[in-house]
């Protein structure tokens, strides 16, 4: 109840804004036929599950940063010290 | 602002301590155990309490309680004790009428001076239907005359009569139904020869002749001639039965044979018909063998002429009634105008023995004999009450367990209830979010495309022969432009090479940035915490930056 009334109330503003963007379509086949073996020709010298699973961590790291930085700011609001 | 601090704090606490009593199982164990054995306690109590009515305890006290005060009562002098209406009748003078009809069952106990108030109402009612009341002796015209005194005519009395009169001869069973004329009223007779009274001059007649008239003597006193009377009224009549108990021996001979001596009452009645003046004696009117006291009590009496002082008199006793012990809490109240009278003897004794049943004293005996049963509802309902005590604490206590333990998912409903996003607008959402960002997916899609490949060789071809010639020279078919089949051997020991220093490098990184990601601190924020502010002393600050360890 209190959740959906938030997210209604940014709803509302948000609702107009996503409206204006434009519906795009990204269609990669063509890359994939052409210049996509050149780029898996050098993809291929490095080591890309690591990279995704590097990558991976440090999003999820960036998340956990940001969730506990909005605790942090929820208890520094509450009025108790 | 302190107050609503310490309101949180104590939501806080409770909110925790609702929580916690979920969790804490062996400590609502204990709680249980404590409760369990204070109704361990209450069973042993009630169950004391059961053995002492059950064994007769209660009852017993409260029984030797009554009896006590039955005995003090009745050894004071001060009580007459009626167990029976037979006990009554007795004390009355009639000890043979054991069982009196219409008369309820109970127990009586009145007061001595009730008691001698009921005797003179007997003799009242006797006299002032016929019996003298005056104590002076009757003044006798003849020599047949006899004297009465108050009612009852003493042997000695008689004895002063001529004692050839106590002779008798023949049958002597008798009802009168001699002429009765306005005063005169049948005392007895024999033999035709019969005794009158005189209302009016309050004089005894014997009409025949003297030694041939025998008085005929009755009482309830022994004689040698077993001799009893019974009396009673019938109309306006006081009659007398003369009964003879030896009758199979034939005609009894009284004379000289009375054995009562002068202390001794002898009960006298009148026999009285309304029959004419001249009207012969008829003998044997009764057949005496079966007639008894209790058939003249039940024949009708209605007084022709009901004496003028009688309301008086039942007004004086029941005013004495209600100064005394006599508790008349039926339908006769002193001051009332009119008063039902019963219509018979029996009628009389049957609301005298009401009226005495309804004594306070007796209520009193009553209320005390029922005190073992009082006692003993009392005691069993606060027996039932605590017997069912065990059963109530313990629902009581499963209900507070299930409610506190049913309390933390009911918050977590409420919680989730209050927090849960309504499905139609994360719906909504969710549609219009994947409508404008779609792309995400496609570059997701292209990009595990690229990956999927990464383990197979990549070997690039040119497809000459999908060349167009205008002159339709034939280029050729696939040629192969790059072939990275040659690095398959060496690819799994360096991308664990390449990884290693990766991860190393992530985890230098990450074991940099702990405090930052524990703390949730950015860059901006670190860089801030890196402002120090320095004051001089005279006022005046500056900001330097914290030197970076």
């Amino acid at each position: 109840m209190i959740t959906t009334a938030i997210v209604n109330l940014v709803w509302q503003f948000a609702e107009p804004v996503l409206d204006r963007i434009p519906v795009i379509e990204i269609n990669g086949n063509g890359i994939t036929s052409s210049v996509l073996q050149y780029l898996r020709a050098g993809l291929y010298f490095l080591p890309v599950n690591t990279f995704v699973q590097i990558l991976t961590l440090v999003a999820g790291l960036w998340l956990l940063r940001v969730a506990i930085a909005f605790l942090h700011s929820l208890w520094a609001s509450l009025p108790i010290f | 602002m302190k107050a609503l601090k310490r309101i949180l704090c104590v939501a806080l606490c409770l909110t925790i301590t609702i929580l916690g009593m979920s969790f804490m199982a062996p400590k609502a164990d204990a709680v249980a155990l404590t409760i369990g054995l204070g109704i361990v306690v209450a069973a042993l109590a009630a169950g004391g309490l059961t053995y002492l009515v059950t064994s007769g305890g209660v009852s017993g006290l409260t029984e030797a309680v009554s009896n006590n005060v039955e005995d003090w009562l009745e050894d004071s002098g001060n009580v007459v004790d009626f167990p029976t209406p037979g006990d009554f009748f007795e004390y009355l003078g009639d000890p043979d009428n054991q069982d009196p009809p219409g008369f309820n069952d109970g127990r009586v106990l009145i007061g001595a001076a009730s008691a001698h108030l009921l005797i003179n109402f007997l003799v009242w009612l006797k006299d002032h239907l016929g019996l003298v009341e005056d104590d002076d002796p009757v003044e006798v015209l003849s020599s047949y005359a006899l004297p009465l005194t108050n009612g009852y005519l003493h042997l000695s009395e008689l004895d002063n009569t001529d004692s050839s009169r106590l002779n008798r001869s023949g049958d002597w069973f008798y009802i009168a139904d001699l002429p009765l004329s306005g005063e005169t009223i049948l005392f007895t007779f024999y033999n035709g020869n019969y005794v009158t009274y005189n209302r009016a001059s309050n004089r005894f007649y014997v009409y025949g002749y003297a030694g041939q008239s025998e008085f005929t003597f009755i009482s309830n006193l022994s004689t040698s001639s077993n001799i009893r009377f019974s009396f009673g009224f019938l109309g306006d009549r006081f009659i007398v039965i003369l009964e003879n108990s030896n009758h199979q021996y034939g005609n009894p001979y009284a004379s000289g044979h009375l054995s009562a001596g002068d202390s001794q009452t002898l009960l006298y009645g009148l026999i009285a018909r309304d029959v004419d003046v001249d009207a012969e004696l008829v003998s044997g009117g009764i057949d005496t063998d079966d007639f008894q006291f209790g058939d003249l009590l039940d024949l009708e009496f209605v007084p022709a002429d009901p004496p003028a002082d009688l309301d008086d008199w039942a007004e004086n006793v029941l005013e004495y009634a209600v100064a005394g012990d006599l508790d008349v809490s039926g339908d006769y109240q002193p001051g009332q105008e009119q008063m039902e009278y019963p219509d018979s003897i029996l009628g009389w004794l049957q609301w005298i023995w009401e009226a005495l049943a309804n004594t306070r004293l007796s209520n009193i005996i009553q209320e005390i004999r029922n005190l073992p049963g009082a006692f003993q509802n009392w005691f069993q309902q606060i027996i039932t009450w605590l017997g069912n005590l065990p059963g109530t604490l313990t629902t009581l206590f499963n209900d507070l367990k299930t409610a506190i333990q049913a309390l933390p998912q009911q918050i977590a409903n409420a919680v989730s209830s209050a927090f849960a996003l309504d499905p139609a607008l994360a719906a909504e959402i969710g549609d219009t979010w994947n409508g404008k960002f779609g792309w995400i997916d496609d570059i997701k899609d292209w990009f595990d495309g690229v990956t999927a490949l990464e383990p197979e060789p990549p070997v690039i071809y040119i497809h000459l022969e999908d060349s167009n010639s205008h002159y339709g020279y034939n280029y050729g078919g696939r040629e192969v432009a790059l072939d990275l089949s040659w690095y398959a051997a060496y690819k799994q020991d360096v991308d664990a090479l390449i990884s290693g220093f990766l991860w190393l490098g992530f985890l230098w990184l990450v074991f940099k940035r702990t405090a930052d990601i524990i703390n949730g601190v950015g860059m901006a924020d670190r860089e801030a915490h890196d402002i120090i502010e320095v004051s001089d002393g005279e006022g005046h600050t500056s900001l330097f930056r914290r030197r970076r360890k």
